[in-house]
């Protein structure tokens, strides 16, 4: 098996400046199972084919959440202080008994609707907003539209406190980037961490004084208050959902931006109805798949695409690579808009598919519904800043200027 | 600024995990994490009025150490 020592895949600035896809697709094509280590001795083991990863995600039993699901989420023996208590981190049983109520209180139905309503109100009054020749970075004034509306609705709140919400966990999850964290990184995120935690906490005990079970932290509060959870799993998992919400979207968002940029002819095809948005959204999910992978930890050993990981190991799931594999995807590497079939894997597999998939799903496509109907265009202006983070692929610039839609339409020629 | 004295946090710390440590106790080897954080947080806002920022208790590590981060915090402003 291939081992490779200081990897790049441990590296912020490789997946910012470098080509991740392309070192992928040589792992995929020559080592889809390999060994990637760092200076420091942490170790992990590579899953890159679509099938191999798929295999991962449903074999839960024997790659387990509890370590974290980030590389250095917590350090072997240790596992992370929120394990199984946490929705991401936990296994069955303890995962299922938190994922009820948390599914039926903020993705159900119901809630399904509402959140989507109040992202398109968001997005077209940003969009008012706008007129031709305006420039803006349409990743701070357009994307985080999207999950303010999302948590608005699942926590309750205005939009005042969504966005101060939204500013505390950018920070969290890219705290390795400068232009959210500063020049005291790990200071910056234990803050930062604190003031989400603090301001769950709040909404907690004020839905616990008023009874209300109208969202889901007033849902998950009752539970609380019945003794069908504690309050600190009540905490966490507003927590979690805060995170998985804010820092995934904005994310896919802005990268969906650039990319009708660069596939003007084909995104027409939506504007003049001849692709369905759902179709596009599928495409659009695969092709920036935001969240770039997950760690497991091999509770004992596994045999995956020929090669047996031994138990205790990490392990990582590629989503960006199982996503490009042309086992599964005619021309991988390119985007097409109107794609047949689409098995994009962007949201993971199993019993861990995230939570809010239903949701964002929506979200992107409100936004490209409202962006068809739109009279107007992006164009980008700058090369966009990537987000400095191996984790989440994303944007923090993108700076685009307003064009009349039929100007837009020129481009696409 | 109101002071925030080493025994103040070690009251705090030992309410929220519920055992006896010393101003020289690595608070987080006897059991914090950020959800003790948070809540010792809390009790020292009621107590003071002053929200500490949370990397004050991950730098100082201690009773003694965390007292002194707040000093020294203080006094830079």
């Amino acid at each position: 098996m291939l081992v490779v020592e200081d990897s790049p895949l441990y590296s912020a600035e490789f997946f910012a400046v470098g080509d991740p896809y392309a070192y992928l697709a040589d792992l995929r094509a020559e080592h889809p199972v390999s060994i990637h280590r760092r200076p420091d001795g942490y170790e992990f083991y590579a899953l890159t084919r679509y099938d191999d990863v798929y295999a991962a995600y449903i074999d839960h039993q024997r790659l387990s959440s509890s370590y974290g699901t980030m590389i250095d989420g917590s350090w072997h023996p240790e596992k992370d202080t929120a394990s199984g208590r946490m929705l991401i981190v936990a296994d069955p049983p303890a995962h299922t008994a938190i994922k009820r109520p948390v599914k039926h209180s903020g993705f159900n139905r119901a809630m399904l609707g509402n959140t989507g309503r109040t992202v398109r109100r968001n997005i077209r009054a940003a969009l008012a907003e706008l007129s031709v020749g305006d420039r803006l970075d349409f990743s701070r004034v357009v994307a985080p539209e999207l999950p303010k509306g999302v948590l608005e609705v699942l926590f309750g709140v205005g939009p005042k406190d969504a966005a101060v919400l939204l500013e505390a966990t950018r920070t969290m999850i890219g705290y390795r980037d400068g232009a959210y964290a500063g020049t005291s990184p790990l200071d910056s995120l234990v803050d930062a961490q604190l003031e989400v935690l603090d301001f769950v906490d709040d909404l907690i005990e004020q839905r616990i004084d008023s009874g209300a079970d109208d969202d889901m932290i007033g849902y998950l509060a009752q539970c609380v208050v019945r003794g069908e959870m504690t309050r600190d799993v009540a905490l966490l998992n507003g927590l979690n959902v805060a995170v998985g919400g804010n820092e995934t979207t904005p994310h896919t968002a802005s990268l969906a931006v650039d990319t009708i940029h660069h596939e003007r002819a084909q995104w027409q095809r939506v504007v003049d109805g001849d692709v369905s948005t759902e179709l596009a959204t599928q495409e659009l999910l695969r092709w920036t798949s935001t969240n770039s992978y997950v760690q497991r930890v091999t509770v004992a050993d596994v045999e995956i695409g020929g090669y047996t990981i031994p138990a205790n190991s990490f392990v990582t799931l590629w989503n960006m690579s199982a996503n490009r594999d042309a086992a599964v995807f005619d021309r991988p590497d390119d985007f097409v808009i109107d794609r047949p079939d689409n098995r994009q894997i962007a949201f993971g597999a199993g019993v861990h598919r995230c939570i809010g998939a239903p949701v964002a799903t929506l979200e992107i496509q409100t936004l490209i519904e409202e962006l068809a109907a739109w009279d107007k265009a992006f164009v980008v202006v700058d090369t966009p800043r990537k987000l400095h983070s191996n984790f989440m692929l994303g944007l923090t610039e993108l700076h685009v200027e307003v064009v009349g839609a039929e100007d837009a339409k020129d481009l696409a020629k | 600024m109101t002071d925030i004295s080493t025994a103040m946090i070690i009251a705090c710390v030992q309410k929220v995990l519920n055992k006896d440590i010393t101003e020289e106790t690595d608070i987080f080897a006897a059991g914090v994490d950020s959800l003790a954080v948070l809540r010792c947080r809390a009790l020292l806002k009621q107590q003071t009025g002053v929200r500490v920022p949370g990397h004050v208790f991950f730098g100082g590590r201690t009773p003694a150490g965390i007292a002194e981060l707040i000093g020294a915090e203080n006094a830079g402003r």
